[in-house]
């Protein structure tokens, strides 16, 4: 191979790795990042912003009605909600694209008591998600139907899960529960 | 005029379900030759993509969305119920309850019945199969293909 060429290929690999297409694989999950705000109307039809959340840890979880994964968690998500609620923790539902029919009777398989925000339209799920880069062959909001996050008091992302990885989901939130635990023992 | 701004949603409706790529594709019998008046069974071959599943029909739970195939009326024939295959049963890590699912190549078996003044010649139902797929970590939205039935029909 000439001098010339040689010199130039790693040339190459470090400019297309600046490129953002070329990071997506070390996207860093919103870590650290100030949680994209919203504000959603309720299945009651309270509105609920990302401010009343502020001073709180809140629990976040990105569903359907229709999958398979939401409905296998969402007993366990209950479940949370009752434990934590006497600790100061705000745990909530943000559903998809739906109409409010379908999702009052998933409230009602599941004995959901947990506040079920209605995100319309799918523009809030698609502001969490990561970019179009990440997870390429699934729309935004396919890539986050199914995933969960932390939010500190402070409203940055402290954890932020999309079942990307092999094996990852567990109906019974193990992961979830126990990052919540770390951050609450570390107030 | 009042049809217009519905017109157009339902073509918007149907480019945003086109632009999904799909994970399943359909296949159908050639066309068979049936009598005006009587009726035949075609075989509908439905590939899912490995890695994928779809879910069955019936389903376990009413809030999942069964695989669905949907073949209206047209004057010259009309489909019957579908028969679905025998789905296979798996359990999310840490779920209270199966689901039924399809994976790789199976088939649904579509009768139609030709009315009896069907005119001579090919004739054909457009129909469309409806499916909600997921892997082992996601789900993707529901997606609909296209289904043709053919069928060659000879006078009484």
């Amino acid at each position: 191979m000439h001098a010339r060429t040689r010199c130039s290929i790693p040339l190459l690999v470090a400019l297309f790795s600046w490129l953002p297409g070329a990071q997506a694989a070390d996207w860093n999950y919103r870590l650290g990042e100030d949680a994209p705000a919203f504000s959603l109307k309720a299945l009651d039809g309270k509105v609920l912003s990302s401010e009343d959340l502020r001073g709180h840890y809140a629990v976040l979880s990105f569903m359907t009605t229709w999958c398979p994964f939401c409905n296998a968690s969402a007993p366990h998500f209950q479940k949370l909600f009752q434990d934590y609620r006497d600790r100061g923790v705000r745990v909530l539902i943000v559903d998809i694209d739906e109409k409010n029919k379908p999702v009052k009777a998933f409230v009602a398989k599941h004995g959901l008591t947990c506040p079920i925000l209605m995100d319309a339209d799918g523009k809030i799920a698609t502001l969490y998600a990561p970019p179009k880069e990440f997870i390429p062959d699934l729309e935004r909001q396919e890539v986050m139907i199914a995933s969960f996050a932390i939010i500190d008091p402070a409203g940055k992302v402290r954890f932020l899960t999309l079942n990307d990885k092999p094996e990852e989901f567990d109906a019974r939130l193990t992961k979830l529960r126990s990052r919540l635990d770390e951050l609450l023992a570390a107030k | 005029m009042r049809a217009a701004p519905l017109l157009f949603l339902a073509i918007v409706a149907q480019a945003a379900n086109a632009a999904l790529p799909q994970v399943a594709s359909v296949a159908v019998d050639e066309a068979p030759t049936v009598r005006a008046g009587e009726s035949v069974t075609l075989r509908v071959t439905v590939s899912v993509k490995p890695g994928y599943h779809v879910q069955a029909n019936p389903v376990l739970n009413p809030a999942l969305i069964p695989l669905t195939l949907t073949v209206p009326a047209t004057p010259s024939a009309s489909a019957g119920k579908p028969v679905y295959p025998q789905a296979k049963r798996m359990r999310l890590l840490g779920s209270d309850e199966d689901l039924v699912i399809y994976d790789g190549t199976f088939a649904l078996e579509q009768p139609v019945s030709v009315s009896k003044d069907s005119p001579p010649g090919e004739t054909t139902l457009e129909g469309s199969l409806r499916y909600q797929a997921c892997d082992d970590r996601h789900c993707l939205l529901p997606r609909s293909l296209p289904v043709q039935l053919k069928l060659r029909v000879q006078a009484r």
